[in-house]
């Protein structure tokens, strides 16, 4: 195995193309008028659902509200005060175990204008499956904490994947989907049918 | 196969052209609206592509860095010479943990390696879960196409083809309901998978990690799962720094589907806690076409497919008919200068239109390398007879000017009287989708000769 390292690296020190500068990310990237209002407006596109709340305590009453009728749906909420954990994801051994799960509460760490996107990770949730494996995902966010574009939210996650920082994280635009059935849109193919972002203003 | 030759089942129903065409075109346009909407997607465009022609020069550094960064993080690292050995690293791991049954999320480089077809022979079973992988994958076919697998096949037959494997109702063809049969047959794969395997769209120099793009949450769900994530990369994945996906994720899902960013953009940089995590680093070819300076940024592709979205043959002719796990314009560089002898038809199925470098994110001087590969399948002597014979006789009339100007005389005269049945035979593929011009009354070179003269007058 070592010698197909070897191997490898010869041949393409050896073939290394010729040498080319690398170009400055100090440019003048788009940014908006309002990003907060960009941000939900290019999260609907997605499929996603945006809701701007108070505290977290109109946040709960929305989602009594969302789930009203479905008294015996399963929910993991990782944000205190909105929602009741019906299961404690620690408590989990393995994640196949959140399969039936209906609803997941989630943080995210902050939201991007230009795509609609979230980030999020896995730093308090034992099992990342949750983000994916709930049938509707909700992520609760305080709308201070929306960047222009990508270059910003870089800058943000500068130190990444360094050691104590979470092992995964992940961009999250919109509910599951997929065009792969002559094109047409169906939301909610293997992860989340849903997406509603809360907004903590 | 020709391209031409294995073209002509396809165009044979010319309704299915018509759709295939428009399905993907609409894709296109889909595109252009997003691109428009970056006021600084030119900029994007030289960054992304300056980032990656930098990245192939120092690729050695890089590749090293990376591993380093990987292995810190309690990620094993496995390097493949060719599709072979990446199979067998992929087969041990697999046998290592007693491993019968796994899941896949989409991967262009798995698919070049073959390796579907050499676990099943191992007695692994593999359920690819990306929707439109999964399809071709129940019709025993290849995708035709690098982000949109399964374009090529219309919904009453996915709702046929359901009925048979996954027991949905005879003649249901809403994409709605099909997807939902998908969605539960494939969380039961997922929920029980042995190990997931993903592909990598980019891979980080500067973290030692990963991330991988979808739509349906698959490639997500198929590594949270499942006890081991083993992913598959190419040796040209690599970007230098975390920093540098604010550009390439600007442009990728922009330039693939019209989309403003996947959906799931997820980044591993380490495995879970009592999870395995392995990531294979293949070749296979790839070093080689390094060191062509004429085709080596064909490596800087990140396979959004926007060329072949745009590209007047592909939308006509499918992406079976270039008989490659790559096809349209980027396929019809990678293929021939792999493997010229191969592939010698492809850089031909294709008009020069442009179009494809125009929309090439990286920008990949895609139509400028079709027609060099041209030449180099020419200079090899690799062209059928049906092309070099016309062309040895081109030459030969182009050298004599007495010929040519014999030549056209006779030419204006006989054309005329000439029976339809001489230029419009099974010898003649020229004449299959053509007419000829009417024949004017005198050469260009007498009309111009008159010009001149009354212009002097
Ligand atoms: S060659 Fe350019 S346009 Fe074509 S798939 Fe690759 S990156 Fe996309």
């Amino acid at each position: 195995m070592s010698s197909s390292r070897k191997h490898i690296l010869q041949q393409v020190k050896a073939n290394r193309a010729a040498e080319f500068e690398l170009p400055s990310l100090d440019q003048d990237w788009q940014t908006f008028g309002d990003p907060l209002e960009r941000f939900c407006e290019v999260l609907t596109s997605t499929g996603g659902n945006s809701l701007r709340v108070n505290d977290l305590a109109s946040a709960n009453e929305w989602f009594e509200q969302r789930i009203s009728g479905n008294a015996d749906s399963q929910t993991i909420s990782l944000v205190e005060g909105v929602g009741r954990s019906t299961l404690e994801l620690d408590q989990l051994e393995t994640p196949q175990e959140l399969s039936g799960l209906d609803w997941a509460i989630l943080p995210a760490e902050f939201g991007v204008a230009e795509n609609g996107a979230l980030w999020v990770t896995d730093i308090n949730a034992k099992h990342r499956a949750v983000y994916y494996l709930c049938e509707h995902l909700v992520l609760v966010l305080p709308a201070s904490q929306v960047v222009h574009n990508m270059p910003q939210a870089y800058e943000r996650l500068a130190g990444f994947a360094t050691d104590d920082t979470p092992p995964f994280g992940c961009f999250i635009a919109g509910p599951s989907k997929t065009a792969d059935i002559e094109q047409s849109l169906v939301i909610g193919a293997q992860g989340p049918r849903s997406l509603d972002v809360l907004l903590i203003v | 196969m020709s391209h031409a030759t294995a073209a002509r089942e396809f165009i044979a129903d010319s309704q299915r052209t018509k759709w295939h065409d428009e399905t993907i075109w609409f894709v296109r346009h889909k595109r252009d609206l997003a691109a428009a909407s970056v006021p600084e997607w030119e900029l994007l465009r030289s960054t992304a592509s300056a980032i990656k022609r930098h990245t192939l020069s120092r690729l050695d550094e890089y590749l090293e860095q990376f591993e380093q960064n990987a292995i810190r993080h309690g990620i094993k690292v496995h390097w493949a010479r060719d599709a072979a050995e990446h199979n067998e690293i992929v087969l041990k791991l697999l046998k290592e943990k007693g491993v019968t049954n796994i899941v896949k999320s989409k991967s262009m480089l798995t698919e070049e390696c073959g390796l579907n077809p050499y676990l099943e022979a191992a007695g692994i079973e593999v359920v690819d879960t990306d929707l439109g992988e999964r399809i071709v994958q129940m019709r025993k076919e290849h995708p035709s196409h690098i982000v949109l697998p399964a374009i090529h096949i219309k919904k009453e037959e996915v709702g046929e083809l359901f009925h048979e494997q996954l027991g949905t109702e005879a003649g249901a063809a809403d994409p709605n309901y099909l997807t939902e049969a998908a969605r539960n047959h494939l969380r039961d794969k997922l929920l029980n998978a042995g190990a997931g395997l993903t592909g990598v769209n980019f891979a980080i120099a500067e973290t030692g990690g990963i991330v991988v793009c979808t739509n349906e949450g698959n490639a997500d769900l198929g590594t949270a799962l499942p006890p081991i994530h083993i992913a598959s990369m190419g040796i040209e994945k690599l970007i230098p720094r975390l920093e540098h996906l604010g550009v390439f994720l600007r442009l990728l899902a922009r330039s693939a589907t019209g989309q403003p960013i996947t959906a799931y953009s997820s980044h591993f940089h380490r495995p879970r806690e009592g999870q395995e995590m392995h990531i294979i680093l293949v070749d296979n070819g790839r070093s080689g076409i390094l060191a062509d300076e004429d085709f080596n940024r064909s490596l800087n592709c990140i396979r959004c497919g926007a060329c072949l979205n745009t590209c007047p043959v592909y939308r006509r002719s499918g992406g079976h008919s270039y008989h490659a796990t790559v096809p349209g314009p980027i396929g019809s560089v990678i293929n021939p200068v792999r493997d010229p002898a191969k592939f010698e038809s492809l850089p031909f199925a294709c008009s020069l239109c442009g179009s494809c470098s125009e929309v090439c994110p990286v920008k990949i001087p895609l139509h400028h390398q079709l027609y060099a590969l041209r030449g180099v399948i020419a200079e090899r002597g690799l062209l059928p007879l049906s092309k070099r014979a016309p062309l040895w006789f081109a030459t030969a009339v182009f050298r004599r000017p007495w010929l040519y100007r014999a030549g056209g005389r006779m030419a204006r005269m006989v054309l005329r009287c000439l029976p339809r049945a001489l230029v419009y035979n099974r010898l003649n593929p020229w004449g299959r989708q053509r007419e000829l011009p009417v024949v004017p009354e005198q050469s260009f070179r007498r009309a111009y000769a008159d010009r001149q003269a009354k212009r002097s007058k």
